[in-house]
């Protein structure tokens, strides 16, 4: 089978130009939103083929996987700790299909494939029309009992779906959801969510109705990954730095001005800490940090070598992190840094994107 | 201590220069355009100083959305994706053509992430979705280029 990643491996066979030369001679640009402008593009000189600057590759820092292999993992199964249930969007080794919603015990059993069935698909026509379907972005009810979802079907096209947590009662919530990342309320009332119609943080009932703009987007980096404070009455999410608003829209503001980029924030389930990871300097990994809820004490998780951690999500009872990486793996951390073991799925199984934790259903 | 912005520039040109230029040559299958779109990016970059807080992404954002917003000029003149521009070794062309026939954002995605090595977060950042829609522009780019790149295999 062709293999996409060697195969892009040609390009370095390409000679570059000097663009540095070529950006100095433009000189420093007044700031203005990135854009080509027409009368630049008039009599371009054609640098495609001219310098190729030697050496230039040995320079280049490769970003492969040894260098993002985790560090902390030390165990396959998790030690004794917390329970409830887990979801996830996860994928199939070999799978050409989307991923699916999973859930499973933290200590490694009771594993089970929620969505991607013929009960859930079938309840779908929107996938025998666009012949595809991506499930992710799982977050639990507060009882536990279902799980809210985002279906991709192709770009730009999803629907909020929901499902019990025992694989009954698929139902589609919204159509043209237009939704990233999500998050259920713990008073079950409303879905906070990334929208992918400006970048910012909207709100929905959580029958799909009553959508309404919490924090738009006006500029700087799209807004992501929001988190409820554990009485519903503020909605907390990264968007370089950590920022909080009031639930109904009012008083945004930033609650930790942070040196690096922020791309994940997660409210303690009791709202004493936050969680965040942020992008090291150079862009080549993530670490997870804890704050107090107030912004103050920002003290480092994962040690600077250690992985690279996108993701992070409490247990219900607040004494452990489950931490996700970019290329499949989740391994609980306690927060004072030391590790936990690793979220063990069955053979084949790996998890895509964030994790949710909820207590045990009732 | 910050970082006198000439040097940070520099230091983006240096380490990731040349992926940054060949990734821009895969999405556009234009050098020309890669070459404008990057100097475009480095430019602006110098002109903000200091209110650029990360070098890296903000130059790779910004030349990926230069090049992405001229593609969209040209495709609304004529319709189409520009031939390749300049002789390429032919492994090179066989696969830029190939990524050509996949969207802006499938081919994007798949640019960043499997020859940038650019994690999903930061593809994210770059076309302005969510990292789970990059996932999805990921799988389907996967599912339609290795068909076409077993075409071009025979």
């Amino acid at each position: 089978m062709t293999d996409i990643h060697d195969r892009l491996r040609s390009l370095d066979e390409l000679d570059v130009p000097d663009v540095h030369a070529r950006a100095r001679a433009i000189g420093p640009k007044e700031p203005q939103e990135p854009r080509l402008s027409a009368a630049r593009r008039v009599g371009v000189v054609l640098l495609a083929s001219a310098v190729a600057v030697a050496g230039f590759g040995l320079l280049l820092r490769a970003r492969g996987s040894d260098e993002r292999t985790p560090a902390v993992t030390t165990s396959t199964t998790a030690a004794p700790g917390p329970q409830g249930l887990v979801a996830f969007a996860a994928q199939l080794r070999g799978s050409t299909t989307g991923l699916v919603i999973a859930v499973m015990q933290p200590d490694g059993t009771g594993f089970r494939q929620l969505t991607g069935l013929p009960a859930d698909r079938e309840a779908d026509p929107a996938i025998a029309r666009y012949s595809y379907a991506s499930d992710d972005s799982p977050s639990f009810s507060p009882d536990g009992r279902t799980i809210a979802f985002v279906r991709r079907y192709t770009e730009g096209i999803n629907s909020l779906c929901m499902i019990d947590v025992d694989g009954s009662n698929f139902r589609v919530v919204k159509r043209d959801a237009q939704m990233g990342e999500i998050a259920w309320s713990p008073d079950g009332r409303r879905i906070a969510f990334y929208s992918e119609q400006d970048g910012g943080i909207h709100l929905v009932d959580a029958d799909g109705t009553n959508e309404r703009v919490l924090w738009q987007r006006t500029g700087g980096p799209n807004q992501d990954s929001p988190s409820w404070s554990p009485d519903s009455s503020r909605v907390y999410y990264a968007s370089g730095n950590v920022w909080v608003a009031d639930a109904d829209g009012s008083g945004s503001r930033v609650l930790a001005d942070l040196p690096r980029s922020v791309g994940w924030v997660a409210s303690s389930p009791d709202g004493s800490a936050i969680a965040l990871s942020e992008q090291e300097p150079g862009g080549n990994s993530s670490a997870i940090w804890l704050m107090d809820a107030d912004g103050a004490n920002v003290r480092r998780v994962t040690d600077p070598t250690g992985g690279n951690w996108y993701t992070v999500t409490w247990s219900p009872d607040g004494s452990r992190l489950l931490l996700e990486d970019d290329r499949g793996i989740a391994v609980f951390m306690n927060p004072d840094g030391t590790s936990a073991g690793t979220l063990a799925l069955p053979d084949g199984w790996s998890v895509s994107g964030p994790v949710a934790w909820s207590v045990q259903p009732a | 201590m910050s970082i006198d912005p000439r040097d940070a520039v520099e230091r983006v040109w240096r380490d990731q220069g040349a992926k940054l230029w060949r990734s821009l040559v895969a999405f556009t299958a234009d050098s020309d355009l890669a070459t404008d779109a990057m100097a475009e990016a480095f430019a602006q970059a110098l002109g903000r100083g200091h209110a650029v807080r990360d070098h890296d992404r903000w130059i790779w954002r910004a030349s990926f959305r230069i090049a992405a917003g001229e593609l969209k000029a040209r495709s609304r003149r004529s319709g189409e994706m520009p031939a390749l521009s300049y002789q390429m070794p032919e492994p090179v062309a066989d696969l830029v053509r190939a990524l050509a026939r996949l969207s802006p954002n499938q081919r994007a995605a798949v640019v960043l992430h499997e020859y940038a090595d650019l994690p999903t977060r930061d593809v994210a950042r770059i076309l302005g979705c969510s990292q789970a829609t990059v996932r999805v522009h990921l799988a389907q780019a996967r599912k339609r280029l290795r068909p076409l790149l077993e075409e071009t295999d025979d």
